[in-house]
Parts: C-alpha cells; structure tokens; sequence
C-alpha cells in the first residue's frame, strides 16, 4: 500500500554535489545517555524520500547522498518510546549541499511494572494472569483495555515491561486449576472433602472492581517494583438456573457469565472481557451453574451474532443462588430507507449503516441499491446510530417513526418502525492555514472540526486531517451546523480521536457555522503539546 | 420452573441417600504424599482415588494437611488408581512416561484401612541471561528446552518447555521434569528488519552507507549455532540451575527473491519461507511485494523451502487452488531469480476394498505423509461410499488408513501391487486401490523380572521385521497390569519380534540403533490371520534418552 504510494512520484535527480547529510545522536530523554542500536529514519514530508540508519555504540547515525528538503525524524530502540509519541519531533532541514550535524533525536524510556502473588499461606501462585490495564479513547468511546500481560512463574513473580507511561490499575485472574481437575460427569461420580473454595479476579490492592482500584501513575523509564498481590481463598457458591430460549441456527445456545458489580454502573466495562467470575455454557436443558466467590454480580446472557441480550443483578452472600430463569428478549428488525436531496455522486459509493447499543452491542446492515436497509438482530432499548457517509454527502437529517432522531440516538428500539435518513450533497468545508505560533515554521499538527453542543453525539461529524504549521489544511463533507476548529501540535492520532478530549479543548479553537455548500476560512494557532496533555490528564 | 427446582431436590436427596447407604459398608485409605527427592511430606497437595472398575465410576478427592497427610473414608469396594498432584510436582502420565516404580492401583475392601505413600517428584528450573556481542541484553529471545523423543523410527529433538526473555535479557524456563536438555536461543530478529531500506522501492537517491542488514544466530548452549557443539544439561529433580548464560554471535541476514506474475494471475497469491534446519524451527519471515517481484528478507544463512500458494478465487479468475515451492540455500549473499512456476497439485482418486465389506461402513480417512526431508506436508480426505479423491503436492507420499478396526494389507496403483506403501506422484499407473483387512491375531502374556515378580508399567512392544515406511502402522505396544498381565489384540498378520523394556521411552524400540544391542533378547513372534498366542517375557531394563 505504502510502497505504491512512493511509485507515483517521479524521482528527481540530483548530482552529488547538490545532495546533503545528516548525523546527530538518539538520546535517551531521561537521562540524556546515548541510546545504541536505534534504528532512525528520516522521512521527507511528502514521503517522497525516506532513509535509515542504525545508531552505533555512541549512539550516533549518519546519512549521506541525502535530498535537500525538510525531513521528519523518527527513531526506535527496544525499550523505548517511539519518538513521535513522546514529543513531536522538531523538522531537519537539509540545504543544498549541507552537511547537517547535531540533528540530535530524543526518545523516551519505556516503564516496567513488577512484583509477587502468593497465597494465604505465603506460598507463591504460578500461572496468575496479570494485566496492565487503561482507559484508552477509541472513535469517541472509552474503552478499558489490557495493554500488556504475563502469567506469573514457579515464584509466584510476573514483570511486565516495555509500557509506556500513563496511569494503570492492575488486574491479577488465577488459574484455579484444581476446580478444574475435580468435574462431575454422568459417567464418573464424584466424592469430594475438599470444601469448594477458589481465588477470585482482584484488581491492586485485592478490590474486585476497577472503581475501588487504586491506580499507579507509571513515569518514564520507571520500574515500579511495589505491584505485590496476596490472594486469600474463599468459599465459593453457585448461581444456578435456566434459560428461556430457543437454540440459535446450528445449535448455538446463550452464554450466560457473571461480572462484578452493579449492572448499571459497570455496562461501559461489560464487553472488556477480564471481569469474569465464571463462564457457563448451558446444557442440553439450558442450564447454567456458575462458582463465583461472595459479591454483588451482574448476569450477562450474551447471544452468539447478537450480543448482550439481558442482564440481572444478583447478590450472593453466604449461599448458593438458585432457580434463576432467564427469559431474553426477542430481537428485533429496522427498516429503513435513504433519501438524497440534490445531485447525488455518480457512481453512489457503497454505504453502511450500525446500530451500536450502550452494551456495546452492534449491528450493521449495507444500504442496498434501492437505497433501503433492513438492520436484524438488535435488542430493545437505546441505540446510537453510526453511518460513516462520502464526504461528497452528509446527513441532513434522521426521522425514528415520528421521532427527530438527527442527533443519532433512537431512545427506544421497537418492532416495526421505520428509520427514515436524508442525505444532502451540498455539504460545507472549511480551509486555512495553522500559524506557528510558538511552534517552528513546517512542525507537525493535527486539525480537528468538532461538532457543537447538539450533535455532540454524532461520531460521524467529526472531521480531522494532518498538515504542517504554514501548511494548508482542508476538512470537507461538513454537515451545515455549529462546529469548533481546533489545531494540535504532533502526531499522536489517538489523541484526535478523543472526542471527550477535543470538547475540552474546543473553547480554545475558532467557531465556524457551516451553512450548506459553504466554504469557510480559518487561521488557527496550534495547541502545545504540553496543553493537551494537562487536559488529558483533567479528563483522567 | 417450580416444578424443574422440585425435581432437582428430589434428585439431590435421592444421591445422597444412595452414597450414604455404601458409607456403611466401604473401605478407606490412610497415607502420606511425599517428595520423592526428599522425602519431607508435602501440604495441601490435591490428592484423588480414580475408580479402575468398569462400570460407573467412582473417584475420591481431597487433600493432604499441613502434615502431608490425607485419608479418605467410606469408600466403594473396588480398584482404585490413586494420583496426587500439586504445582511444583510432576503429575501423572501427561508429564512422563508410566514406569514400574509408579503407585499401582490399589484394591479396597469393606472394613479394611489400607496405608499408601504418594511419592511426587519435584519439578526444575533452568534460569540465565542472554546477551549480545557487546554485553547488552537480548530482549524477547525464545529460549527453548530441547528433549530427544522418537517419532517414526527416528530420534528426533523437541521443544518441551520455552520461555521469553525479558527486558533485562533474563529467561526463567520452570516445571521442568528431570532428564537431559539442550538448549537453543532463537533470537527475533524482526525489530531489526523495520530499519532494512525498500528494495528498488523508487525512492530518492540509494543510501551509499546503507549498512548490510544483520541480527543475532540461534545458538545452542554452551554457544555455537551449530547443534554438533552443543552440550547437554542434566537436570535433577528439583534442580534449580543458575546462570545459564549465553552470548549470541551476531549473524548476517539475507534476501531471497524472484520474479512475481502480473495483473490478475497475482490475486490470492501468498509466498513464505520455512527455515529446513531441522534444529532450529525458524519461519515467519517477512515477505514484501513489489510490481514485478517478491523479497523474503531477514533469513539467516541455512536452507529454506521457499512455497508460493494461490487461493482460488471463484468470482475472479483463478479457479483453482494452485503450488509451487523450492529449495533454496543461502550460503553468503543475497539469492536472486527464485521464480516459481504455479501448479495445480496432483490429483488422486482411489477406491478401498475389504473382504470384509462391513469395513467399509466405518467412518474411514486416508492421510497422505510426505516423506521427503523438509517436505513434511501431510493431507487428509474422507472415504465416501467407498472412494476418495485428494489434491496434494506432488512428491513422495506414505499412505495410512485410519479409522475402523483395520489395517491397510496392500496397495494396487491401477493393476499393479505395490511392494510397499509408499507412492510417488509423478508415478501413478492409475487410481489407487487401498485394500484394507481385520484378520488381525492376538497377542498377551505376562512380563516378570529376574526374581519372576511381575512388572507394573512394563511397556510390551512387538516389532514388525520388515522395515517399510509403514513399520509406525504395523508397530504395538502396551503396558503391563499390576499383575503383569498385558494384551495386544489388533495385530496384524507378519513377522514380528516381541520385547518388555523398563522405562523405555515410548517410540524408542521403532529405532534400529536403539533396538540393535538388544535384538537377540526379543522373541520371534510370526502373527497369523485370527490367531491368538501367549508369552511370559522377562523385563529388559532400558537406558534412558531423555
């Protein structure tokens, strides 16, 4: 993909005379040492001209025969940071000829989480599964997510390296493995002295949800050896039941799961997968038993193609929970259809639509060539509707039966009503310029039109693109309406796709009204770095 | 619902009514679970008496005190197979091989106490650090346990336990079961690929000091690639070894590449080397397309089987699924021009046949292993009314029939009968005609040692005397009872010599080299169809390869 993208461009010969080079050193930003073995690479802003070099035992590079043009530089070591993440890299300028010296790269070091798990007894737990667990933003959702993990060894120890920095709770999940050894079957009858007891999922310091957890803020270049854990065996009981509910096409049946907590409070941490205190698949007479330690959990009854189907909060003292029955809803169908108001692009690109419920839940269907779609599998209940659209189109306007739905959200999914979705082809852009400000003449920035207050909601409004300080920009396919125009400084793109963030950070942007067709001009000054992350760390 | 919980509550009082009413009449154990090293008492192991009865079976569970000892009452009358297990300790038959010293089962009867001591051996480690030519750390290196097992007849070294060093170069390899171990450090290699320049990518000006690519060798402790250095380690139960250390010598690293097909004929196309030392299982390399070709970078020198496979893709143009593969060696540059031609695979079709017809309604499979070294390829078809049809890559192939109670008698490549079970694919006279039979004799009898006490766990195996590619088929084996006894009852019919080894290692036997000091020791056994024979055999004890 890349490499035909270097195809298009023609070469320019230059002589030998006229080429330049570069040498400098990769520097560890911590304690300014020299960092050997790095691999740099310079890349011309058009991606024209890239070059390598690998740093040597002092930690400098050097490159020659190099085209005159401004270069980003980048640099990777194992064990660190890659450089555009850690601050953006300042721009090499190689003149005709020159020979460029002191093009210094900085890169940060990565951070090592660990310690010991051992038992009520002392003795130290193999096979515990640890993660390094974070909130990370995804296309507007929070989401939690294990950046790294390790089992721990025949001492009970576990290391996690190679993170980088930012705040972590940690999760450890033992094995259990002698539950497993001691199954009844129909064919062999089980005799058992050994009281039904288990290790449940903690997260530091022993808590069993992430909001009792305490976090540690892992800096550059930290080894943070204070992670221990001490697991305290527990009685364990059952939550027995039965669900109503046909098997799926092929046989498939619900899986029913146990997660701690309040169904209410932990629906954003549902999906992420490490909170179970035990997983059944029901049998031939949909029945579930599950071994969960005493708590508060919340039932999940998930459907294989269609998600979280129904939950239920259950609180297990000091017995076991029997005679729950499970009765999943019926899931439902949308029809819908798609109007075009104006001149619409010929060939019609092929168009999507998702339901995304506030389970995570998704559903798609493709818009046919009648310009209809039928979305299956959704359950009832409150739904965001996501319909990525050619910036030749925006959505002008979302009607749920008589209800206005523009701003994406169906409060409500019942059978049989229609979803009616008008597009218009006149959509508004938006061009300009970012000044440097404070920034170098050609620094690297992120642009970002971010929908106002109304149509918060709407993922799809958002638009971004990358260009240079002095560089042109251009954000097109805008939807009329209120927006903020913001500028950042770098290369991160997680941070662009942080809506939470980039609403924080609109009151420092330009306010722009998109009317249909318009074109509007900006001139923005770019928000620092250090800026957006004392925001992010607000958000944190 | 009210009614399924009543009948749940039945059900429950029903079973404990029945388990109290044998309580009255069972036997129990009493006993100990100690470290076989040191015999000091180990706590809270999990300890389970598994019912050896046919029927339904009963099993017992609970586990030692802080004292190391359990006892288990109110037990069925009947044989028992006790087992204990606990992290840290080999566990059962998953972790080694059965061998006489193993606690048979025991035979419990009403009213009686009977004393056992469980002995577990403790597990070991192996720990170290792995460093570069200047001393650094090698990060993310696999550091691999290596033990001899026999597969087909061969000695063969595999990985039994592996681990990852970690940011400061450090390895930990643990639960590691007593024997001999070679270690091997396969270095990734790939961080360093990332900085390895476009090849002919069309970019600017080449780089005059574009530095060759090069990484770090696999290398065989105490530290040399090469596998005729390496040095064994012995590890003790419950051996901790320290400072396993090892340098890795830095390696260059070569491309290979060749031409590619254009437009169209290039969709679903994939190409991948894998490395052929059989020592050092090395693959995953990177390949990168370009307009008119392919490039493998990265690889070590050594020999690799470079493969090319296209995916038939029915709404495009290529309709059937199409091969190509070579052998190519990289001794000290790059290897340019490997341009594969794409084939379809051979196409075989063949019928199986039994006198026996009802033979032919079992669920039956034919698997087709490539024989060839490095050419390690196998492939699977269903029977289906009695005939198959299979596409593979043409080479050398052994035929196996599996599924049924039969063996494969012979073959006939269209009218001629094979003298083996091998088949070249470029050496077809016709379809294939698998017959299959189930005359298969019986052979039993008892194993006993020098004092004429029986052996437990005595591993009884009967050695087919034609040494044809299909010796791993025809071969038997089979471990003693408490009593001795042991029974082998689908033999099929052929020339064979019969042998009882203490704590052989499985698969041994089948090595002519292995077998060669002790031939004159097996008895000749000459199998009929349908025929039944006994032996009383004394116990050879085996040397140990791992």
């Amino acid at each position: 993909m890349r490499l035909l993208f270097f195809l298009l461009y023609i070469t320019p010969v230059f002589s030998q005379s006229t080429l330049g080079s570069i040498e400098g050193k990769v520097v560890n930003s911590l304690t300014g040492e020299p960092v050997k073995k790095a691999v740099v690479n310079l890349r011309s802003r058009t991606g024209q001209n890239t070059y390598n070099a690998v740093s040597d035992s002092y930690g400098k590079y050097h490159i020659d025969n190099v085209t005159p043009e401004k270069y980003i530089p980048e640099a990777n070591a194992e064990g660190y940071s890659q450089s555009r993440l850690a601050e953006a890299p300042k721009l090499l300028t190689v003149n005709t000829g020159q020979a460029l010296s002191g093009a210094d790269i900085t890169i940060a070091p990565l951070s090592v989480i660990t310690g010991k798990i051992s038992d009520e007894d002392g003795e130290p737990m193999q096979g515990v599964r640890v993660s390094a667990v974070q909130f990370l933003n995804f296309n507007g959702s929070r989401q939690l997510q294990a950046l790294n993990s390790s089992q721990t060894d025949d001492r009970g120890i576990y290391r996690l390296f190679d993170l980088q920095p930012g705040r972590y709770y940690l999760q450890a999940a033992p094995q259990n493995q002698a539950l497993r050894n001691v199954a009844n079957s129909p064919a062999v009858r089980v005799h058992s002295t050994v009281p039904e007891e288990g290790y449940a999922s903690v997260f530091l310091p022993g808590v069993p949800l992430i909001s009792q957890a305490s976090p540690h803020e892992l800096k550059p270049g930290e080894e943070w050896t204070g992670a221990d854990f001490k697991f305290r065996k527990q009685p364990l009981y059952h939550i027995r039941g039965h669900i109503v509910a046909d098997p799926l096409p092929g046989g498939v049946r619900p899986n029913v799961q146990a997660e701690s907590g309040d169904c209410q409070q932990t629906s954003a941490l549902l999906n992420s997968g490490i909170f179970n205190s035990g997983i059944a698949v029901p049998g031939a007479q949909n029945v579930f038993d599950l071994r969960v330690v005493s708590g508060s959990y919340c039932l999940a009854v998930r459907e294989a193609a269609r998600g979280l189907a129904l939950r239920m909060n259950v609180t297990v003292k000091d017995a076991n929970v029997d005679g729950i029955t499970l009765t999943p809803p019926q899931p439902t169908s949308i029809k819908g259809n798609i109007t075009i108001e104006g001149t619409p692009p010929s060939p019609l690109p092929a168009m999507g639509i998702n339901l995304r419920s506030d389970e995570s839940n998704q559903a798609h269907a493709q818009v046919t060539s009648d310009l209809t779609f039928q979305i299956d599998n959704i359950f009832p209940g409150k739904h965001t509707i996501v319909m990525p659209v050619t910036p030749a189109l925006f959505i002008k306007s979302m009607l749920y039966g008589s209800t206005d739905v523009t701003n994406g959200v169906i409060p409500d999914v019942q059978p049989g009503v229609t979803l009616s979705i008008v597009l218009a082809s006149d959509p508004g852009q938006i061009t300009g310029t970012v000044q440097p400000g404070s920034l170098e003449s050609g620094a690297q920035v992120m642009i970002a039109a971010i929908p106002g207050d109304a149509l918060a909601n709407r993922n799809d409004l958002y638009r971004v693109t990358r260009s240079w300080t002095e560089g042109p920009f251009t954000l097109a396919g805008l939807a009329p309406g209120a927006y903020k125009v913001v500028a950042l400084e770098g290369q991160n793109f997680e941070d662009i796709q942080n809506h939470e963030l980039l609403q924080l950070l609109a009151g420092k942007g330009a306010a722009v009204t998109i009317q249909a067709g318009s074109h509007e001009q900006v001139t923005l000054l770019p928000i620092s770095i250090s800026d957006v992350r004392q925001a992010k760390e607000r958000i944190q | 619902m009210t009614r399924y919980t009543l009948r749940a509550v039945i059900l429950c009082v029903a079973m404990s009514f029945s388990a109290r009413l044998t309580a009255q009449t069972g036997g129990s154990v009493v006993g100990r679970v100690l470290n076989a090293a040191t015999n000091s008492p180990i706590p809270h192991a999990l300890v389970t008496l598994r019912g050896a009865d046919a029927g339904p079976v009963q099993t017992y569970v609970t586990q030692t005190g802080s004292d190391g000892r359990f006892s288990i009452s109110d037990i069925v009358p009947g044989n028992y197979v006790p087992i204990a297990s606990k992290s840290g300790f080999d566990q059962g038959h998953s972790q080694r091989m059965p061998t006489p010293s193993d606690t048979p089962p025991i035979a419990i009867q009403t009213g009686q106490a009977l004393p056992i001591d469980i002995r577990l051996t403790p597990q070991a480690s192996i720990t170290g650090r792995i460093i570069d030519g200047d001393g650094d750390p090698v990060r993310r290196a696999n550091v691999q346990a290596q033990q001899y097992f026999y597969v087909g007849g061969k000695k063969d070294l595999r990985t039994t336990a592996n681990a990852a060093t970690d940011d400061r170069g450090q390895y930990r390899l643990y639960n590691l079961t007593a024997g001999k171990y070679w270690l091997l450090v396969a270095p990734n290699n790939r961080f360093l690929a990332m900085g390895l320049p476009m090849h002919g990518s069309g970019q600017g000006q080449p780089q005059a000091n574009a530095e060759p690519l090069s990484g770090l060798a696999a290398t065989y402790y105490p530290g040399s690639p090469d596998f005729g250095h390496a040095t064994e380690l012995v590890v003790t139960p419950g051996a901790a070894l320290e400072n396993i250390d090892m340098r890795l010598a830095p390696e260059r690293l070569y491309a290979i590449r060749g031409s590619l097909p254009q437009g169209e004929a290039r969709q679903g196309l994939s190409i991948y080397a894998t490395s052929l030392d059989p020592n050092t299982e090395r693959g995953g390399f990177q390949t990168r397309f370009y307009e008119d070709h392919f490039e493998l970078i990265g690889l070590p020198p050594g020999k690799y089987m470079v493969n090319e496979q296209q995916v038939s893709t029915p709404q495009r143009k290529i309709t059937e699924q199409r091969y190509a593969r070579q052998v190519v060696e990289i001794v000290d540059r790059d290897v340019e021009h490997v341009d594969l031609t794409l084939s379809p695979g051979a196409t075989i079709h063949g019928v199986i046949k039994a006198s026996d017809e009802s033979l032919l309604k079992n669920n039956l499979n034919v698997s087709f292993q490539e024989t060839d070294a490095g050419r390690a390829n196998g492939y699977g078809a269903r029977v289906a009314a009695g005939a198959f049809s299979i596409t593979i890559l043409p080479g050398t192939y052994t035929v196996h029939v599996n599924g049924g109670q039969a063996y494969l008698q012979y073959i006939l490549a269209g009218s001629d009968r094979l003298p083996d079970f091998k088949i070249d694919t470029a050496r077809l006279p016709g379809n294939l005609t698998l017959v299959i039979a189930n005359d298969f004799g019986k052979v039993e009898g008892t194993v006993t040692d020098d004092a004429g006490k029986p052996v437990y766990n005595a591993n009884v195996t009967l050695i087919p005397d034609a040494k044809t590619a299909d010796a791993q088929d025809r071969f038997r084996s089979a471990y003693t009872l408490a009593n001795g006894e042991f029974s082998m009852t689908t033999v099929p019919p052929g020339q064979y010599r019969l042998f009882a080894w203490a704590g052989v290692d499985p698969g041994a036997p089948l090595d002519p080299d292995f077998l060669k000091p002790f031939q004159e020791r097996g008895v000749a056994v000459k199998v009929e169809s349908n025929s039944k024979q006994s032996f009383d055999l004394k116990v050879i004890l085996a040397p140990h390869t791992r």
